[in-house]
């Protein structure tokens, strides 16, 4: 469900100055913003796979969503986040471009710094888009190609982020991960918040980073997101905390907590198991507490958490991989490697926004 | 060695020889053309940078250098040419397309490039307002309906931001061999003050070219005289007269050659050592860095040779008559002029001068104009050759002979003048053009201030981006007036249609240089509209003319029933009555608010209701910061006037400093017969002061016809507007008061040495 803010930010007219909410402090992501409900997430309608991985042209906002925890043959690590939003823009639909923007973000960090990208481009101009046979996404250099007969995985993702040059291979070696029901995940406990969501998080990576003239050789894990809706571009939405966590023990957790003006923050995940099989967990399952916080451009913002779901005897607090992993694009948000211990130990990535 | 080097050597030998006695006649020339390439570098690299500047585009605070065009008609640049490029990782490379002067441009892949920080958020969030800030149009806007690619083919890929040589490299083999990578230039149409600060530089420029050359000639003038001396013996000697020519030329070259490059390098390195200044004028003015332009130091010292070797060959004609003159006497000036210019001359002189005044009004293009502009200078120098020692010696005459000292002074003042007439036309030119752009400039700035203040009635505008009339929203707690607005074409020119408000009450706002007697009745029952100086000018409008607009979808005829000025508007415009437009139109430019200081907070805080890129103004704001923009724009111009004014004052003064070294013996006759050292000095100050006052009394009537010439001619047919010509004599005053300042300053410097000569001098006696 994370980061559909952003394609909110830029998918629409203007928004107001950010407002102080009521609720926890937040920022409102989307003053002026109305929900657009053209196209519904619907249950009766469930994720439906391979032909979900290609675009949803009636949504309003949809993002393809990869982390990876990458290190060289010397264990530095180089942790790597891509993504790719789409978003509808009727207004611009013209004989030039198809109305749809697409927008890319690639943010490298190595242990002490960080490159960070980010690209616009309109569907229908030859520079960005997708392609089903094979499966491809692209703008500009950065391309995302499956490979022939693939649906998704096997790829190779070649981008750039700043001076730092990307040729990674992908590999998926469990099924996709549908969140909530059938892939209908929810954001808020009435359900009126909701998006089509499912995850890829057995991802192997390998390949070359060539940084400053000098080429690594990276392996590691990553975890792959797909969402799409229409009905979260709401001045409401306040924004969330979320998490991606890999388990020594081979599990993952996918856990989040969305914050609602007028409503509960409503947390929510799905814990999967080593044999890729998912559990849905609901707000009484669940517990996503800030610990600690750090500044973090020229604000506070919680960088340790303890996760807990008493259940599965899991009580885990989280460390960012370092405080600085401000995303600073046209609408910054945090998004940064971390690692937790106690009851488990792993890593993962965080994504936090409304700060 | 032959004997001809030989002779030459010896010669060239003799000439040096003198330099251990008479150091201050070369180092003063020196000097002088030093002043005069130093000067010249300054305003060329000024003037090169500025002008760069105001051709480069840039958005944001990227510039746009380079483009990507078909490299014939008969190829196209296509979409998937666009695309294969920036797939490539040419993701600094923007499609664009050109219409009617503007730019439409890819805004989505341009809204990457732009640099996310310090921007407002209002100014983040949309592609169309991001473009609207950057004055292109977005070309999403543009493909619409008809307009297609195949209609409209892409014009060109901008290459946003600076490109490395490395990048440029990349590019220039990535693209394919239907296109290439150019320069590019592109000069908004909107900025029309930008078109007024370009000519004033372009004049600037001209005007130091013209006053070095005089500085030059008349260095090379005053040590021909110097020469003289020791030429007539080395002739004596039986030495031939080509071998002292080139004796001559080469020491002449010798001497341009020091100061020139010295000048160069003296002058580039002021530049730079100002250009933090010139930058944050120009990032105010022109959203962009100062840069030299396409002068490099080593360009300008290798200008600066073949200048020195042009100007050394033309000497070497001049030379060759004057030498057999000069050999045979020496003072041959005075009385070679004094022998062919009769009185009668000056009829036949005051009328052509009275013809060329007359024949400014028959000017009827710019070119027209600013060759005018040379014909009154050259009018004018021909005057100071001329006139001006004539009109001293009317003056001297009249000194009797009962005061001796001052009697030689005014005598002695004459001849100094005729020897310094290149110097003086130097002053002259530079002296004359200070005032007329001065005058022009305060008149501008007064015709400006006024139409600005009668202009803006309302205590408070209103600026937004609101889609919709926010004066028909209920609710507003003071009155708005909305400035309707629609842009149609006419006789294949754009025109802004813009509404007028309707009441009585507001017909004293509208400044207006001609109308009909029935004006406001004829334009309130919607038969009458009034026009814009704009386009009175360019399609040759008068009052009673009419002209058919584009409204109510078809074409309805309307008398003109006024002119009016619209200062810094690049667009023909044309006034209707609100009603006309209310109904049609397509912008509202601003809103008047008529609210008071107490009710600003509540407007401010209805405004944010309905439209948060509102920004409310207050009158006073409005006009101090037009006014802010008007003065710095002309700061660089101001600044290359006085530097023009200051060389030539220099050389004037090294010119007349040189002369004075020649009359040495009369001086200390003046002190063996008792005439103290003050009286002396005093006695060369005032020398000086006639020189100067001579030379700025004949410079100001030039001066005011080049000021109308640049009001009624120059911006009359460059920017169709034009403005009263003010003459404000504080305006005229100072600007004679610091060239003659200046010069006067200058020559008074040397005095105080001259006082300890003549006593180290009376010692040795």
């Amino acid at each position: 469900m994370n980061r559909l803010w952003l394609l909110l930010l830029v998918s629409g007219c203007a928004f107001s100055a950010p407002l102080q909410s009521q609720q926890d402090n937040r920022f409102s992501l989307f003053g002026g913003f109305k929900a657009d409900n053209q196209a519904q997430v619907s249950i009766s309608k469930p994720v439906s796979l391979p032909a979900d991985h290609a675009p949803h042209p009636g949504y309003q906002i949809e993002w393809w969503y990869l982390t990876l925890l990458l290190e060289n043959d010397d264990g530095e690590p180089f942790n790597y986040q891509f993504t790719l939003f789409k978003f509808a823009r009727p207004q611009l639909a013209s004989n030039w471009g198809e109305g749809v923007v697409w927008m890319g973000h690639s943010s490298l960090h190595t242990q002490h710094q960080h490159y960070f990208a980010e690209k616009f481009a309109q569907q229908g101009t030859g520079i960005a888009g997708f392609s089903a046979a094979p499966v491809a996404f692209y703008i500009d250099n950065w391309q995302w190609q499956s490979k022939p007969e693939a649906a998704l995985f096997p790829a190779e993702l070649s981008t750039t982020s700043g001076p730092a040059a990307l040729k990674l291979n992908l590999a998926a070696s469990k099924p996709f991960v549908k969140h909530g029901q059938q892939g209908v995940s929810f954001k808020t406990g009435d359900g009126r918040y909701r998006s089509y969501y499912y995850s890829q998080p057995f991802i192997n990576a390998s390949g070359q980073i060539t940084l400053n003239g000098v080429t690594h050789q990276v392996s590691g894990i990553g975890w792959y997101d797909h969402e799409w809706t229409s009905q979260l571009a709401d001045e409401d939405a306040l924004g969330w905390d979320w998490f991606s966590l890999h388990f020594d023990d081979g599990r993952k957790l996918m856990a989040f907590t969305m914050y609602v003006d007028g409503s509960e923050a409503y947390t929510t995940g799905t814990l999967i198991s080593a044999q890729g099989e998912p559990q849905t967990l609901g707000p009484e399952e669940l517990q996503i507490l800030p610990l600690n916080t750090g500044e973090v451009a020229g604000r506070e913002i919680p960088v340790a958490w303890q996760i807990r779901i008493p259940k599965q005897h899991i009580d885990i607090t989280t460390s960012a991989f370092k405080t600085e992993q401000w995303n600073n694009s046209r609408f910054p948000y945090y998004e940064g490697a971390m690692s937790f211990s106690g009851s488990h130990a792993g890593k993962g990535y965080m994504e936090l926004t409304g700060y | 060695m032959s004997q001809a080097m030989r002779v030459l050597f010896l010669a060239l030998h003799t000439q040096l020889a003198t330099y251990r006695r008479r150091f201050w006649e070369p180092l003063l020339i020196v000097a002088a053309i030093f002043i005069a390439s130093a000067g010249l570098t300054a305003v060329t690299l000024i003037n090169a940078g500025a002008s760069s500047q105001l051709k480069q585009f840039a958005l944001g605070d990227l510039p746009v250098n380079f483009h990507i065009i078909p490299r014939s008609d008969n190829k196209s640049l296509t979409r998937s040419d666009y695309a294969e490029l920036r797939r490539q990782g040419h993701n600094a490379l923007v499609a664009y397309t050109k219409t009617a002067g503007r730019l439409a441009v890819d805004t989505v892949t341009l809204f990457n490039l732009l640099p996310a920080a310090n921007r407002p958020a209002s100014q983040q969030n949309s592609f169309a307002q991001q473009a609207a800030f950057n004055g292109i149009d977005d070309i999403n806007q543009l493909y619409r309906n008809e307009v297609t690619l195949q209609t409209h083919p892409l014009s060109g890929l901008l290459v946003v931001g600076a490109l490395s040589p490395e990048q440029y490299k990349m590019l220039e083999d990535s693209i394919p061999a239907h296109l290439q990578l150019i320069p590019f230039e592109f000069t908004s149409p909107a900025n029309n003050l930008s078109d007024s600060f370009s000519l004033n530089l372009w004049a600037m420029g001209a005007l130091m070219v013209l006053v070095s050359i005089f500085i030059v000639f008349n260095a090379f003038n005053l040590l021909l005289a110097a020469r003289t001396p020791v030429l007539v013996k080395l002739r004596q000697l039986g030495i031939g007269q080509a071998v002292l020519l080139r004796v001559l030329q080469l020491e002449m070259f010798i001497l341009a050659l020091v100061g020139a490059v010295g000048g160069v390098i003296v002058g580039a390195s002021l530049v730079g050592a100002i250009s933090p200044v010139l930058s944050n004028i120009y990032r105010f003015l022109l959203d962009g860095q100062f840069s030299g332009g396409q002068f490099s130091t080593p360009r300008l010292i290798l200008l600066a040779v073949v200048f020195c070797a042009v100007a050394v060959m033309i000497m070497g004609l001049l030379i060759r008559q004057r030498l057999t003159q000069s050999l045979a006497r020496r003072s041959y000036l005075v009385a070679a002029f004094k022998r062919r210019f009769k009185p009668v001359y000056n009829v036949w002189l005051l009328l052509s001068l009275a013809l060329v005044a007359l024949g400014a009004w028959l000017v009827a293009s710019q070119l027209q104009a600013l060759l005018y502009i040379g014909l009154v200078l050259i009018a004018g120098c021909t005057t100071v050759v001329l006139l001006m020692p004539q009109l001293m010696s009317l003056v001297a005459r009249r000194v009797p002979t009962t005061k001796p000292l001052l009697h030689w002074s005014m005598h002695n003042a004459v001849s100094l003048s005729q020897r310094t007439r290149l110097a003086a036309c130097a002053f002259f030119i530079a002296l004359a053009a200070n005032i007329g752009m001065n005058v022009m400039v305060d008149s501008f700035r007064q015709a400006t201030q006024q139409w600005l203040e009668q202009r803006l009635f309302a205590p408070f505008y209103i600026y937004t981006d609101f889609d919709g009339d926010l004066s028909a929203e209920k609710g507003a707690p003071v009155p708005l007036l909305a400035r309707y607005g629609k842009d149609v074409r006419l006789n294949g020119q754009t025109l802004e249609l813009r509404s007028f408000p309707d009441g009585a009450e507001y017909q004293q706002y509208l400044m207006l240089d001609d109308q009909s007697p029935s004006a406001w009745f004829a334009f309130n029952v919607q038969r009458g509209v009034f026009i814009n100086q704009q386009l009175a000018y360019r399609q040759e409008l008068n009052t009673g003319d009419t002209v058919s607009l584009p409204l109510n979808a078809g074409l309805q005829a309307f008398e003109v029933v006024g002119v009016y000025p619209d200062y810094g508007n690049p667009k023909a415009q044309v006034l209707l009555p609100e009603t006309v437009l209310a109904d049609e139109y397509a912008l509202i430019s601003a809103y008047a608010a008529f609210a008071s200081l107490s009710e600003q907070s509540a407007l401010e805080s209805w405004l944010n209701d309905h439209s948060e890129s509102a920004r409310l103004i207050p009158r006073s704001t409005l006009i101090e910061q037009s006014m802010i923009v008007f003065s710095r724009t002309f700061l660089t111009t101001d600044t290359l006037n006085l530097v023009t004014m200051l060389v030539a004052a220099l050389s004037f003064f090294v010119s007349i400093t040189l002369l004075v070294m020649d009359i040495k013996p009369q001086l200390l006759l003046l002190r063996s017969v008792g005439v103290s050292p003050f009286r002396i000095k005093l006695s060369l100050f005032s020398q000086y002061c006639f020189i100067a006052v001579s030379c700025a009394l004949l410079a100001l009537p030039f001066a005011l016809l080049l000021a109308w010439l640049l009001v009624n001619k120059v911006n009359r047919f460059a920017f169709h507007w034009t403005y009263p010509l003010i003459l404000d004599p504080m305006i005229i005053m100072q600007s004679l008061l610091i060239g003659l300042g200046l010069l006067l300053l200058l020559m008074a410097l040397p005095l105080g040495r001259l006082q300890a000569r003549f006593y180290s001098q009376q010692e040795a006696l």
